[in-house]
């Protein structure tokens, strides 16, 4: 193990743990959004951020379309494929929900296929929405613009939705129908719709997501199952139900990689996802002392 | 009529069928596993088989796959179908034991694969049972989650790391070296099938004793599990442990099988998902089923390796079927029940078609077999301590549920608690068995200090209780459930049986609760309460959902056993008609406090107490 700590090492450890996190907290956003209106953990995160990613490459780097336009596509592409999700879900009221996570898991496999088919067989990462070069040094470390331009993004989505669930009638109607369901219908708030249409935009922000995170880990599915993951750790520490959390909680887990992987603390190869794992752990503990009584909604 | 015979006089039970024709009771005919049953298990064994004998060589070492697969799937098994948890690490625990199976043992001698495999086993089943104790803090989501906390920590740490087991990938491990027709891949399959066998053997023993009551009751009703003394803790370790157990022999069998553990991404996390599944689409009912899906699983890839299937898809294609299976498998076998003989009895139902496809049978009526002649029970008066709270108290945020209350149930007293719903009975039931703690106040039984004492502990001391709504596990019988936890004395059987048949429920002894009535339920809960001869027993709202009838045969039933026995009663009742009937003191509640006690014809008398029964407010 070797520690060897400068300011300029320091700030650029935090700042990589920084834009790591920012990553993670866009897949977060996904899954809390898809968690907060019928309490099914959507492993279908990485496979409609990959497909969104794919769609958005196609049509920007192989049909020439402006990057708006791809972009606008892979996100309604993402949301579509949500929206079915979330049409599948409300078929299976009767199914455990850890069984319906483990559907939304073959999901992601299903649009994995798809996008390995679409995709060449090479490795591709997609043009960056906000330009691929420009930036600026921060300590030791370049900062480029697509990681500011996600970073901004990433606070802006989670304000939003923020804003969305606390302070408005659909906030309202979600947060009933996460509640109680039953409840919620006796009222005449229409839950299909809701659910659905929640469901397609855990579809956008996942495709968003995808679109944002793979000009930086390359668009390749098992690379973006493992962002979900610490995403998914990074949101659980808000019981999955904070959108805000979720953020500060996956830039937690991408702080702890950036120290111990970027040059605070050299543990040697392997070990840099130590500190992630910790704090994972961590949270699914805090969280599940905390929230009981979400325990029961397994087999 | 303490110690005499009675029949069977469950309300659902058609008492007429079976008796002898001298007119003595007969024990009901044993009902024979139909041969459906078997139909699995020996499919499943015809498969091994023409994977030893008739499969080409290269089709014996996907079959010795399949075998670990399935041995994989049946460790995973043991904690889901159990207890309901979903782990999501199978793969890496499998990828752990393998690779330190093969660090350990490569080239080596025989002590050398001896050690391997005691290493990686060990770790495997360490690892998982630090799982299960971990089960006890974080339950469902979060322990699915902590799960794969372990995978992704295994599979990114731990499978990087030389020194530990990433330099194990690519080592040999060593076969036996056979040629001709059994060679070394039929040997290899040989000693898979034999090991999977043993262990599948093993299980399916383990399945058939207590222990799977005890299992299931930890898992599906854990409060059901504390009030019958059941140590969760112990339950869960063995369950995980067991699990661990079979996955690190897996792990080493891939080792074997392979002749070197697979790359790490085999025990990858989408692995861990169709490991997983494996379970899932075997209904988790018998572990043959659990093989005949491996089998299949294994098979799938081989037969549409010709259509160059993206992997992905056929992950995923494999996945959406298991659990599409799993979850029409009742409509399935009631399709399968509609093509044969209707049983007739609930019991030749029960053991055809299995305990999930009776849900689908909730309307109809229950049949149950003949009047049941059970062995005499020698009721005596033991020795029984008071159960005494002093001051308890109860808060639940800033309300205060229960307020400074004082009770006291001496040996053969019978104490009634009344009060509107919210008044705090149950709570206070709650804090005296130990399944809430008490803001203040201390709970003593004889000279005992029981108020820190966990409530599994309080039960194994001398309490019993009920709940509101009965805490049985759905999916063991009667006769499981009133046995559950029970310590194993020479008059525990006996008591039970003598218990169940004379509260009426015998001819239901073998059936599955799922399927019986609310009112039998209560009735179960209270056998399996009395069936441990309690010192204290506390019962909340015994007659609830029970017929006028009913009410009466339980009365005369506990009124006699109390008597015989000289147990203390706690009973929270609203039927007046019980309480007047089985009580001697009463208590009156009201928002938490006592509002006032003694002998119940004074405070029947009391006008405040028809008050608090008219629903007007009272003030304490």
């Amino acid at each position: 193990m070797v520690i060897g700590v400068t300011a300029a090492v320091f700030e650029s450890a935090v700042i990589i743990g920084i834009f790591t996190g920012t990553i993670y907290a866009m897949m977060a956003l996904g899954i809390v959004a898809s968690f907060r209106i019928n309490r099914v953990v959507n492993l279908g995160i990485p496979g409609l951020a990959v497909f969104g990613a794919t769609v958005y490459f196609e049509m920007s780097n192989v049909w020439g379309a402006p990057v708006l336009v791809a972009l606008l596509g892979g996100v309604a592409v993402g949301a579509l494929f949500g929206a079915i999700l979330g049409l599948c879900n409300l078929k299976m009221t009767a199914w455990p929900r850890g069984f319906v996570m483990i559907f939304t898991l073959t999901a992601s496999l299903f649009l994995f296929g798809w996008s390995d088919k679409i995709l060449p067989p090479i490795q591709v990462s997609p043009a960056s929405p906000f330009g691929d070069s420009g930036g600026f040094k921060v300590a030791l470390t370049y900062v480029s613009n697509h990681q500011i331009g996600t970073f901004i993004t990433c606070i802006l989505v989670t304000l939003l939705m923020g804003f969305v669930v606390s302070k408005t009638r659909i906030g309202i109607y979600v947060r009933a129908i996460y509640d109680d369901g039953d409840s919620a219908a006796t009222l005449g708030i229409p839950l299909g719709y809701f659910v659905v249409g929640v469901w397609a935009v855990a579809g956008a922000l996942a495709a968003l997501a995808g679109i944002l995170v793979s000009p930086r880990v390359t668009l390749d599915p098992y690379l973006i199952l493992f962002v979900t993951i610490w995403a998914l750790a990074g949101s659980i520490l808000g019981g999955l139900e904070s959108f805000g959390i979720a953020f500060v909680g996956s830039i937690l887990v991408g702080l702890s990689q950036g120290i111990l992987g970027g040059g605070i603390i050299h543990l040697g190869p392997g070990l840099e996802n130590l500190g992630a794992i910790a704090v994972v752990a961590i949270a699914v503990f805090y969280a599940g002392v905390k929230r009981r009584d979400l325990a029961h909604i397994q087999t | 009529m303490i110690g005499t015979k009675r029949n069977g006089g469950a309300a659902v039970a058609d008492d007429s069928a079976g008796a002898a024709a001298d007119g003595t009771p007969a024990r009901p005919k044993k009902v024979a596993l139909p041969p459906t049953r078997l139909i699995l298990p020996v499919i499943v064994l015809c498969l091994g088989l023409s994977g030893e004998f008739i499969l080409p060589t290269h089709l014996t070492y996907a079959a010795s796959t399949a075998l670990c697969y399935g041995l994989v799937g049946l460790g995973l098994y043991l904690p889901l179908a159990a207890l309901r948890e979903l782990p999501l690490n199978g793969a890496a625990l499998a990828g752990l034991s393998a690779y330190l199976f093969a660090y350990n043992a490569s080239g080596g001698s025989a002590g050398k694969t001896v050690i391997g495999v005691i290493i990686g086993v060990g770790v495997c089943t360490l690892v998982s049972v630090a799982g299960g104790l971990a089960s006890l803090v974080v339950t469902g989501l979060y322990f699915t989650v902590a799960s794969l906390v372990v995978q992704i920590g295994i599979e990114k740490v731990v499978f990087s790391v030389g020194k530990l087991t990433g330099g194990a990938a690519g080592r040999g491990v060593a076969q036996p070296d056979f040629t001709g027709y059994f060679n070394t891949n039929r040997v290899v399959f040989l000693i898979a099938g034999v090991v999977c066998l043993t262990i599948t053997t093993a299980v399916w023993r383990v399945k058939k004793t207590k222990t799977l009551a005890n299992w299931v009751m930890t898992g599906h009703q854990p409060e059901g599990a504390d009030a019958v003394g059941i140590r969760r803790w112990v339950q869960k370790v063995v369950i995980f442990g067991l699990s661990g157990l079979l996955i690190g022999v897996a792990g080493v069998l891939f080792a074997f099988v392979n002749g070197t553990p697979p790359p790490p991404p085999q025990f990858g996390v989408i692995w861990s998902v169709i490991f997983l599944a494996i379970p899932i689409a075997s209904g988790m009912r018998t572990s043959s089923a659990v093989w005949f899906v491996a089998a299949g699983f294994s098979a799938l890839p081989i037969i549409l390796e010709s259509h160059h299937i993206n992997p992905n898809l056929l992950s995923g294609s494999i996945l959406l079927v298991a659990l599409m299976v799993s979850q029409s498998q009742d409509a399935i076998m009631a399709r399968i029940r509609n093509l044969r003989r209707q049983p007739e009895t609930i019991e030749e139902l029960a053991a055809a078609e299995g305990i999930q496809a009776l849900a689908a049978i909730h309307e109809q009526p229950i049949k149950a077999t003949a009047p049941v002649q059970v062995k005499e029970v020698d009721l005596r008066t033991k020795v029984s301590r008071a159960l005494v709270g002093t001051d308890i108290g109860v808060t639940f945020g800033g309300v205060k549920a229960v307020d400074g209350v004082n009770v006291r149930v001496g040996p053969g007293q019978r104490v009634a608690i009344v009060g509107a719903n919210g008044a705090g009975k149950t709570t206070l039931f709650n804090a005296l068995t130990g399944f809430v703690p008490p803001t203040k106040g201390t709970v003593h039984l004889g000279d005992v200090d029981i108020t820190g004492v966990p409530a599994y502990a309080r039960i194994r001391q001398g309490l019993g209780r009920t709940f509101q709504l009965p805490r049985l596990a759905d999916i063991l019988t009667v006769r499981q459930n009133v046995l559950a936890g029970q310590a194993q004395g020479e008059d525990l059987i006996p008591r039970a049986e003598w218990l169940m048949e004379r509260f009426g429920i015998m001819a239901l002894a073998d059936i599955p609760i799922q399927v019986v009535p609310f009112g039998t339920r209560r009735k179960v809960e209270m056998v399996r309460s009395l069936a441990r001869r309690p010192e204290v027993l506390l019962i909340d709202e015994p007659v609830s959902g029970l017929e006028d009838e009913e009410v009466s045969e339980l009365l005369e039933v506990m009124l006699e056993l109390q008597a015989a026995e000289g147990w203390g009663l706690l009973a929270i009742e609203h039927d007046l008609r019980f309480v007047t009937g089985i009580a001697e003191q009463m208590m009156v509640m009201v928002d938490g406090k006592v509002l006032t006690e003694g002998s119940i014809n004074d405070v029947l008398a009391d006008e405040r107490v028809r008050q608090v029964y008219l629903g007007e407010v009272v003030s304490v």
